[in-house]
């Protein structure tokens, strides 16, 4: 009996309670909306923090979802296996007559550098990890990776595949860390035209294309030519691959990435620093040279 | 007590199944699948376990949730933080005050329905995180997008169904 007369005594105030509840999800929606766009840190320790708390799950998720592609991929690779080991050894015959020149030269670069007292280049460690998430839509291109501030992630390092430049670092938490893809729309990475030397931006657009801005107005880049990085900026190591050149569209260079996005698992993540320029980056661990 | 606790036990499942489905729709739209070329046009699946369960089980599935795993798929998207939560907070408000025209109705009424309500999600999501971002991503990726989360509708929903059957309706 009392428990009707409570309800018949609570249901106005029901329907006002829902309502300011639902304003406030958007009023609380909304300002954290103009904090991110205004690079609020205090957004980014919340998303970080959340990404960070669900990272075990992503991880133990991560696994089937590999498991379920590397099954998919051995399928293929199956009916090719002829085709791929012939490919693979007239490959070596070639590689091997590549070693042989690059042996030499290396030993003449060495020499000259001895020479020429050149400064040495700087060196870069790196840190392995796994990619555990992607960002599942058409508005962002960014994937997670296990490893963060634990593993001597800082902001700004470069990120890269034995193909070539993934990305770069853009948040880091303790334990993992948001890489932006060359391929997505806020991109912008300072490189040059190997053959020519001539410097520009790579840009992304969230295509699987990127566009060369900046690039001097006298540079005629060819098809096929290596888009290399600059170090501009000494963050990310100079003469990584990032694309190719693949034509040239409404003025702008059009550029292929080297990496393979849909078999993406494991990256590194570089530690370069110029020395004296930038200080030391790491923080914890002790990670393998990479060069 | 016993009798008490006993209950609870049993309703577990069929409290928790809205809430548990759509954090797993949040995880796996997140999961490093390697299909090729469905990573970018990914549909919003925990648009569709909203919607579906807005219609079927409006009680267990309470707003600040849906904000909540809105926020989760953010964080976890990188996306506009708080974009997601608004969309699904909005979408959720929207189909539970129409709701009495899909209950109990024929299968393609809640299609249709989901036929209006996805795609002005994805021109607001697209605006939001334009606004944040400071550029317009290409409407292409956005469109085929849609047309998958459209078409993927109907077996998401299917399998919802199965789940809301098999499952008693907590008192």
């Amino acid at each position: 009996m009392k428990d009707a007369q409570f309800r018949r005594f609570a249901l106005p105030f029901r329907g006002v309670v829902q309502r300011s509840a639902i304003g406030l999800l958007v009023l609380v929606a909304v300002t954290f909306m103009a904090l991110d766009q205004a690079g609020s840190p205090a957004v980014e320790s919340l998303r970080t923090r959340t990404v960070d708390t669900l990272q075990p799950l992503l991880e133990v998720l991560s696994h089937p979802a590999t498991f379920a592609r590397r099954g998919a991929d051995d399928i293929s690779r199956f009916f090719h296996v002829y085709a791929d080991n012939r490919r693979l050894r007239e490959e070596n015959t070639r590689l091997l007559a590549w070693q042989d020149v690059a042996r030499r030269l290396e030993k003449e670069n060495l020499n000259l550098r001895n020479l020429a007292t050149i400064a040495p280049e700087a060196r870069a460690a790196f840190t392995t990890a796994r990619i555990v998430a992607t960002s599942g839509g058409a508005f962002v291109r960014t994937v997670l990776v296990n490893a963060g501030r634990q593993d001597g992630v800082t902001k700004g390092q470069a990120v890269v595949a034995a193909e070539g430049l993934v990305g770069r670092v853009v948040e880091v938490g303790d334990r993992t860390a948001r890489v932006l893809l060359l391929t997505d729309l806020n991109s912008r990475i300072p490189v040059r035209l190997e053959s020519t030397r001539d410097s520009a931006i790579l840009a992304g657009d969230n295509s699987d294309r990127l566009r060369l801005n900046f690039l001097p107005a006298d540079a005629v880049p060819t098809q096929g030519d290596r888009v290399i990085t600059s170090g501009e900026g000494g963050q990310i190591p100079p003469g990584l691959p990032a694309g190719l050149v693949v034509g040239v569209e409404d003025g702008s260079v059009i550029v292929r990435p080297l990496v393979d996005w849909q078999r993406l698992e494991f990256v590194n993540v570089l530690d370069y620093a110029v020395p004296g320029v930038l200080p030391q980056t790491r923080e914890a661990g002790q990670p393998d040279t990479l060069w | 007590m016993v009798a008490g606790l006993e209950f609870r036990w049993r309703d577990g499942p069929a409290v928790l199944a809205p809430l548990l489905t759509t954090f797993t729709a949040v995880l796996v739209g997140t999961m490093p699948l390697g299909i090729p070329f469905v990573g970018p046009v990914m549909p919003p699946l925990c648009l569709m376990t909203v919607f579906f369960w807005t219609i079927h089980r409006p009680q267990q599935f309470p707003r600040v949730a849906t904000f909540g795993f809105g926020l989760v798929a953010d964080a976890l998207g990188g996306q506009a933080f708080g974009s997601t939560a608004l969309i699904l907070v909005v979408v959720q408000l929207l189909v539970s005050s129409q709701r009495r025209f899909f209950v109990g109705k024929h299968f393609a009424l809640t299609w249709w329905g989901f036929l209006l309500v996805a795609p002005a999600a994805a021109m607001v999501a697209w605006f939001l995180n334009a606004a944040v971002h400071g550029a317009f991503v290409p409407l292409g990726p956005v469109l085929v997008q849609l047309v998958l989360t459209l078409v993927l509708f109907p077996p998401v929903a299917w399998v919802l169904g199965l789940i809301d059957q098999a499952l008693p309706r907590p008192v």
